[in-house]
């Protein structure tokens, strides 16, 4: 921390306070006593710029005082398995922060990310694209949840060679993995006072499999009567993000159209590296890049350091609610957003050519 | 006497082996494959899973008998005893559709692919195609190898190419066994050196290694030899199989003749100069279709006109009756009308709800073996979206991946869906896309997948492309992960040029890059079938409620069919109509309502017409 007052510093000089929505002191979470103690986080850097983006949070959150202790682990994509100490580490912490895990291109090694989400039957994925004050897309007004099932549907790794030449890949649906997502896609829209239930499928050509997607969140929806509910075939889906996107608001997804359509949803609100997600289950939550695209960013922002942190300092923030420090996290994502929309510090991908650490003094330096 | 017996009974056994040496002694076992009347190995490469010990599923019976014990797979063999007459292929369908086991064809050389009656007696479920099992008459049969035709399999494949390649070319490996262009005892032919079946079950059934087959086949050349010499008095009705070949394929030399320009293999769009008529007009079928389907056909008819296009129409619409050779309401004389012109238009269709016929697409599709769609996505100047710099095609594949249509129900709520990916269709689509991308100018090909979460089904898919890619050194080839490249279309549209994917991928970025340019009402769309039939569509819907009232928006049948003049490399008529559409739609002053205006149908058709 001392080596970066300097910079920091320079920071709080030309600091400026443009107008911002924050509510000032009108918002008081009552915390009960004991609170405060400090929780362990499982903390995994990962691959490519899974270490610079987590070292940013790593510094941000000692900035803040946050109580939060971080267990770091390294784990690479290109092992065969997650190690078992950092599974137990997760099961013991119930919580865990992660960068991007690199899988090998048709390797025979599966996903680690997947395997990682299997084992800890991490069932709802979740990412939110939502356009950033202050930095211009071609869309606006778009603020969607895409809500994703993560354990089976095309991702079930059920593939074999039924003759040389001709493979054979096994998509399973199950009724009880189906209305599990459906009951966590309703109820986040019901905790979080959102409208509308958008249900993505392809059940004109995959009628059974589909379909029982489909009946599972019908039966779901029905539960909520005041949160609307429809259904929209998946390439009609990317049409309708591509031309009118805030007619979405909540999505409901199977695993993969739920992957193609994160992704397009990041891309339309500000890019992959600015969108905030996160897996969680019925015991663990893993907090990462919303969308990433299927990769750990390219070499060069690795080597450069101009990796955005945006991201994963949302995840972190979305971390803290999860964990029950709501303060925290409300003065660490007003401090990005406000990063943002000054527009002074911003990675390459948004436009602007500052490096990591430069956005992560902003960060901090805008911390109230 | 017993030791008399004895001595004779082993007197007659050594004379009859050494009949059977002379046997070998006079046709030496080479490495052929074992002529054509006998059945080719009983177990077809889809019932072995790996070839654990080869000769046993390989020789089908000691030499001395005749009859070779049939094995297994039933359905797919032909019964030893009448020779050569392969199952038809109505018999392949109880065998699970999607294993692909191919059906040795009903005559040899017969009725050309398309012509292939069969369709799969249930609704959705297919098996490939019997055409990739017959060959394509003598004249229709592509060109020597050249690099537009995938070379055969190089690995283990005996998936199905189409058996024609492996007879008119040399073995390109000493694994696959040379085609039988000398077999046995069969005369010398000009017309199909063998029946198809061979190359189906020989390109390599010992995938194991190169180094086994020499010997084994060997063994086996050398066991069917024996049998040979067992079986003389079928070289008779063998005979008579070739004579009636022979006849067939005069007659059907007819509907072939010289519809194809030698010039570029299987893909070319074929030379109608030197067929009969004079006055060097292309025929083309077109479906108006339901709804705005009719307007917008006659929109295209005048401004062909306008534009002196030589091409006649053949109208055909769907009936109001299911046609049981069809299964569906399209009639069989439409489906036959464009297998007869190779080129197409269709307008949007309907389909009728109800049960007991298949849908209009998927007919269309599976009967004439559709199996890329193409989808040239170009921002229209003037018509402005949030995306003004598009300029991509994609190619997707259209039979095979996701939409096999095979799901069951596993137990109570599990329900599983079967992706099929072959080696056969990934190729086809492949190779189309990369002749695509030469023939109109582009410079790279990007194939999209998810292979690092499906590593064998888009791994495969993969490996087919770099293999075709390699024959096109020109032209740039990479690959993306499908949500790489979703969030770089959305972001920046100008990183691509020309996309190949397998069905679902294709579906959903196909219908992704739509949306950039203007949404469904303004795409063309191509699909391309075996054989070089190509089906312009209009893939927007039939839009009832605007049906007859002239407000129609005609650019997208307008283009689909620019492109079939692209197809029919008529370029430069292709490029005036395309020009005037562009152009007036830049103008701005006639445009129908979809995109923002007051105009009619007719004016926007006036419009055009004017700026040709």
């Amino acid at each position: 921390m001392a080596k970066r007052t300097i910079p920091i510093l320079k920071q709080f000089l030309h600091r400026q306070h443009p107008p911002v929505s924050t509510p000032s002191r009108s918002v008081t979470y009552m915390p009960r006593p004991g609170d405060g103690a400090p929780r362990t986080v499982t903390l995994i850097p990962g691959d490519g710029i899974g270490p610079l983006v987590t070292g940013a949070v790593e510094q941000v959150m000692e900035a803040m005082h946050a109580p939060i202790y971080f267990e770091k682990f390294e784990v690479h994509g290109d092992m065969k398995a997650i190690p078992p100490e950092v599974v137990e580490s997760i099961r013991r912490n119930k919580v865990c922060l992660k960068g991007g895990l690199n899988t090998p291109m048709g390797g025979g090694v599966s996903s680690l990310n997947v395997q990682l989400r299997k084992e800890l039957d991490l069932y709802a994925s979740l990412v939110n694209c939502f356009n950033l004050p202050g930095l211009p897309t071609r869309h606006e007004n778009v603020d969607i949840v895409v809500i994703r099932e993560n354990t089976e549907g095309e991702y079930a790794g059920l593939e074999h060679e039924v003759v040389p030449g001709v493979v054979e890949s096994l998509k399973v649906i199950t009724k009880f993995c189906s209305e599990r997502i459906a009951k966590y896609a309703f109820e986040y829209a019901y905790l979080n006072n959102r409208k509308t239930v958008t249900a993505v499928h392809k059940a004109n050509i995959m009628k059974l499999a589909d379909g029982l997607f489909l009946e599972s969140c019908r039966e779901i929806a029905s539960k909520y009567p005041s949160i609307k509910y429809n259904e929209i075939i998946v390439d009609n889906c990317c049409m309708q993000l591509v031309s009118k996107p805030e007619q979405f608001d909540v999505m409901v997804t199977p695993n993969l159209y739920g992957n193609l359509v994160a992704n397009t949803a990041a891309g339309i609100a500000g890019g992959t590296g600015v969108m905030p997600g996160g897996n969680v289950g019925a015991d663990h939550a893993v907090f990462e890049q919303g969308a990433s695209a299927g990769n750990v960013g390219k070499k060069k922002f690795v080597e450069r350091k101009t990796a955005n942190p945006v991201a994963l300092l949302l995840s972190s923030a979305m971390m803290l609610r999860h964990l029950q420090f709501p303060s925290f996290a409300d003065r660490l994502e007003n401090s990005v957003k406000r990063v943002i929309l000054e527009g002074k510090y911003r990675t390459k991908d948004l436009g602007g050519n500052s490096t990591t650490q430069e956005v992560v003094d902003a960060v901090i330096a805008n911390l109230e | 006497m017993a030791p008399f017996k004895l001595f004779l009974l082993s007197f007659l056994f050594v004379v009859s082996l050494s009949g059977t040496y002379k046997a070998i002694a006079d046709n030496p076992p080479t490495l052929r494959p074992p002529p054509q009347r006998i059945p080719p190995r009983r177990t077809p490469p889809g019932s072995m899973p790996t070839p654990p010990s080869p000769p046993q599923h390989v020789t089908p019976s000691p030499p001395y008998s005749v009859t070779p014990t049939p094995s297994p797979p039933q359905d797919v063999m032909p019964s030893p005893d009448h020779p050569v007459t392969p199952s038809p292929p109505e018999d392949v369908t109880p065998s699970p559709p999607h294993l692909v086991i191919p059906s040795p064809p009903q005559d040899v050389a017969p009725s050309p692919p398309h012509y292939v009656t069969t369709s799969p007696p249930h609704g959705e479920v297919t098996p490939l195609p019997p055409q990739y099992v017959t060959p394509p008459p003598k004249d229709v049969m592509p060109a020597p190898p050249n690099h537009t035709t995938p070379s055969p399999p190089q690995d283990i494949t005996p998936s199905l190419p189409s058996p024609s390649k492996d007879i008119t070319r040399s073995p390109p490996h000493h694994s696959t066994p040379s085609p039988p262009k000398d077999a046995t005892s069969s005369p010398p032919q000009s017309i199909t050196p063998s029946p198809p079946q061979f190359s189906i079950f020989h390109p390599n059934p010992f995938p194991q290694s190169s180094n086994n087959n020499f010997f084994l086949f060997n063994l086996i050349t050398c066991f069917d030899h024996l049998r040979s010499f067992f079986s003389g008095q079928l070289t008779v009705v063998m005979a008579l199989q070739i004579a009636k070949r022979l006849l067939r394929s005069r007659a059907t030399n007819e509907i072939f003749t010289a519809t194809r320009s030698p010039s570029v293999g299987l893909f070319t769009t074929f030379d109608r100069n030197y067929s009969s008529t004079s006055s060097n007009l292309i025929t083309a079928t077109l479906f108006p279709g339901d709804g705005i389907g009719p307007e917008i056909a006659e929109s295209v008819k005048q401004v062909f006109n306008a534009a002196e296009v030589p091409i006649e129409w053949e109208e055909h619409f769907v009936g109001t009756e299911v046609d049981p050779r069809t299964q569906s309401f399209l009639t069989w004389e439409s489906l036959e009308s464009v297998r007869r012109n190779k080129v197409g238009l269709k307008g949007p269709m309907a389909t009728p709800i109800g049960k007991g016929h298949r849908s209009l697409n998927l007919t269309l599709r599976k009967e004439l073996n559709l199996y890329a769609n193409v989808r040239p996505c170009y921002s229209l100047p003037g018509y402005k979206t949030r995306y003004d710099d598009v300029n991509l095609v994609t190619i997707r594949e259209n039979t095979e991946g996701e939409y096999s249509g095979l799901e069951h129900q596993v137990v109570r709520g599990v329900v599983e869906s079967l992706k099929i990916i072959t080696r056969q269709a990934s190729l086809r689509v492949a190779e189309y896309a990369f002749y695509y991308a030469k023939t109109h100018g582009r410079d790279r090909v990007s194939a999209v997948h998810k292979a690092n979460i499906m590593q064998k089904t888009d791994g495969l898919f993969l490996k087919c492309c770099r293999e075709v890619a390699e024959k096109y050194p020109e032209i740039k080839y990479e690959e993306v992960v499908i949500d790489n490249c979703c969030m770089m279309l959305v972001k920046n549209p100008t990183l691509f040029d020309v996309l190949v994917m397998p069905n679902l991928y294709g579906d959903i970025i196909s219908d992704l890059c739509a949306g950039l340019i203007g949404g469904l009402g303004l795409t063309p769309s191509l699909n391309i079938g075996e054989g070089g039939i190509a089906l312009a569509e209009a893939v927007h819907g039939s839009a009832p409620d605007i049906a007859g009232k002239n407000l129609a928006n005609p650019t997208a049948l307008l283009l689909s069919a620019v492109s079939m003049l692209h197809h029919l490399d008529l370029n430069e008529q292709a490029d005036k109509i395309q020009d005037a559409i562009l152009k007036t739609i830049a103008e701005g002053k006639y445009r129908t309502g979809d995109l923002g205006g007051t105009s009619t149908t007719t004016e926007f058709t006036k419009a055009i017409i004017d700026h040709l």
